[in-house]
């Protein structure tokens, strides 16, 4: 049985706002294996970057803060540790990808000495360690030419490339964790899928564990292991990636996936569209948070908000009004 | 291009050419600089018939926005012909081009820097009613106020600026103004890009139902094949400046003849896992070349997983090999 590398229980992120405190991320809890593949999957506003900024420790501060719950990781509470603390285990533990290269990397310095500068700072490498290890790494993430590469300024790289530094960046101090917040979004599709199958590879290779957080459900099913959907600041449903594409719970998940256009079966009919917006999570209202959209609300759903619940063969979904198994 | 009849052709685009210059490369100025040119849309030939939806799909850098600004004459062709409806636009006067303009629209990516902030949304649907005098004054007001309710916003908020709706809301805006001059052509420039996924099954559902009112003839720009799987009738791939294949909807995706339009298929992502098991995988080498200096003879042999010697030779020319089934390859 696979150890948690990762565990969050009761995560609670605030950010000020003036319509008083916007609940980012409300309740999170969620538990990541050793070499496991975690999806987060929502839309803006559902706190999925949030959420992985939390556990960074890298909530913009105004107006953010984490106010409760713990990130523990290999073992230890991060939200009980110091910034300086927190700063070591992120370089050493914790690599991360972001979605815009461009402002990740410092223009100003060559890319090779971005990536030897945290191996130098965290690991104690001389600069010629550093930069051999650099180097081997670059040509690991599949940067052509990583000797000269090496010298080059982020300006002199594709942004398919700028994101290979990046992730080259995040395995330097070969971290047990890899988060990634949208790292292809912004990529085009071939980039995407070449990008994709270098993290597929590196996953074996290193016996990573991975959070991969995007909106787009078929980067999760073809990637993912596990899939954490997120609403409001709330995970509303949890599974392995089987279960929550073939028989979604929550309706949330089951109403996204209906809306998406499929490739496979051309349809003439109309999209399944979700109708109405997301909530403001400064004025959230009693009950789930996304009764006003959901096709399916009992009473119940007005109320109370629901909480994670087990429904079957460890997944979970946050609804008073499950479907049933298709 | 087979020859039909003359009212079913909306448009017609020969040999179009949008070349960007884009200053000069010399170590001294003066001396040995040579300019160098963005051949943006490099000889685009096209068709698009009354009330279809033609997807035209490439990634960033192509040449598809482009080429959709070109058509609109928002952009300045370096050469070749855009037919609008069998009237020539290329070199128009600006006043012959403005009453053709009442036809064709566009919807941009990001609907709030496509409206005015210091307008009112009633102000930004009115203006284009005032300008080509679509209704009298007096009946301009309810003329709004029914293109918010066709596009599903509630009239009373036409006093609002854009800043106070959301993402979704603020492209249904954007449509409402370019429903009002009664257009018959519109294009879409990766119009839900920029949207949430649960927004984007919205505005594709309203661009639908308006095209079935309206009779509206679309060009929908889109990086997202899914989408443009949903929507076209026919696609059309391009490439560097270049279209490299064209067929009906059901036959590009299941039989997709160019090399790039195999690669380009098979690397979107498929969440419905039953289809996915038997895809294969082309993952492309490399990145795109720069469109300042594509490589010779075919612009994809960089890329290409079957390029071969003689494909730096020549340009290969947009055939039809199959009936309404055109690509620009050598090797098929």
């Amino acid at each position: 049985m696979a150890e948690a590398v990762l565990e969050i229980k009761n995560l609670e992120t605030h950010l000020a706002s003036r319509e008083g405190a916007v609940k980012a991320v409300n309740d999170v809890s969620f538990t990541l294996l050793q070499g496991e593949t975690l999806g987060i999957v929502g839309e803006s506003g559902s706190g999925k970057t949030m959420t992985a900024l939390s556990i960074m420790g890298l909530v913009p501060n105004p107006p953010g803060e984490v106010v409760g719950g713990s990130v523990i990781l290999d073992g230890e509470n991060l939200t009980e540790l110091s910034d300086d603390e927190v700063r070591k285990r992120r370089s050493t533990k914790m690599g991360m990808v972001f979605q815009d290269p461009a402002t990740s990397l410092n223009p100003t310095m060559k890319v090779g000495p971005q990536i030897a500068e945290t191996m130098q700072q965290q690991l104690g490498f001389d600069e010629a360690t550093a930069r051999q290890r650099t180097v081997e790494i670059l040509e690991r993430v599949g940067i052509p030419s990583p000797e000269s590469r090496y010298y080059d300024y982020p300006f002199q790289f594709s942004g398919g490339m700028r994101q290979r530094a990046m992730i080259a960046i995040a395995l330097s101090c070969n971290p047990l964790l890899l988060i990634a917040d949208e790292p292809t979004t912004a990529l085009d599709v071939t980039v995407q899928a070449q990008l994709l199958d270098l993290v597929r590879d590196l996953k074996t290779e290193l016996g990573m564990s991975v959070i991969w957080i995007t909106h787009d459900l078929g980067v999760v099913a073809d990637l993912c292991d596990r899939v954490a959907v997120m609403y409001a600041g709330h995970i509303v449903e949890t599974g392995s990636v089987d279960q929550i594409f073939t028989s979604p719970k929550h309706r949330y998940t089951s109403l996204l996936l209906k809306s998406l256009p499929s490739m496979e079966k051309r349809s003439s009919d109309r999209l399944t569209a979700i109708a109405g917006l997301p909530p403001s999570l400064a004025n959230l209202k009693p009950g789930c948070p996304f009764a006003p959209r959901c096709d399916a609300p009992i009473d119940r759903c007005l109320e109370e908000n629901p909480v994670l619940t087990e429904t079957g063969d460890n997944r979970f979904a946050a609804c008073w009004n499950t479907l049933a198994d298709s | 291009m087979s020859s039909e009849n003359k009212s079913d052709k909306l448009l017609e685009v020969r040999n179009l050419q949008t070349h960007f210059q884009v200053g000069t490369k010399g170590v001294i100025f003066g001396l040995g600089a040579v300019k160098q040119t963005v051949q943006a849309v490099d000889g685009v030939d096209l068709e698009i018939m009354r009330g279809e939806t033609l997807g035209l799909v490439g990634e960033s850098g192509c040449g598809k926005s482009t080429l959709g600004y070109t058509i609109l004459q928002l952009e300045q062709a370096t050469s070749g012909e855009v037919i609008y409806d069998g009237q020539s636009l290329v070199g128009l006067k600006r006043s012959e081009l403005r009453a053709v303009r009442r036809k064709m629209q566009i919807i941009f990516q990001d609907p709030y820097s496509a409206l005015d902030p210091r307008m009112t949304i009633g102000n930004a649907i009115a203006e284009p009613l005032r300008v080509h005098e679509i209704v009298p004054r007096d009946d301009i007001q309810d003329r709004v106020e029914e293109l918010l309710k066709t596009v599903g916003l509630n009239p009373y908020f036409k006093n609002r600026y854009p800043h106070e709706f959301s993402g979704g809301q603020q492209q249904r805006i954007v449509i409402a103004r370019a429903l009002s001059v009664e257009p018959e052509f519109i294009v879409c420039d990766e119009p839900i890009s920029a949207l949430d996924v649960s927004i984007q099954a919205q505005i594709i559902n309203l661009l639908e139902e308006l095209q079935d009112k309206f009779g509206l003839t679309y060009l929908f720009i889109s990086h997202d094949l899914r989408v443009v799987r949903h929507i076209s009738d026919r696609v059309a791939v391009m490439y560097l400046g270049k279209i490299v294949e064209q067929a009906d909807q059901d036959e590009l995706h299941s039989n997709p003849l160019h090399p790039y339009s195999q690669a380009l298929l098979s690397s979107v992502p498929v969440w419905d896992r039953a289809a996915a098991t038997d895809r294969k995988r082309i993952i492309l080498e490399g990145d795109v070349p720069s469109p300042i200096d594509p490589p010779s003879g075919c612009r994809f042999r960089t890329r290409c997983p079957i390029a071969q010697p003689s494909c730096a030779d020549s340009l290969p020319l947009l055939r039809e090999v199959k009936e309404n089934h055109w690509v620009a390859c050598h090797l098929v």
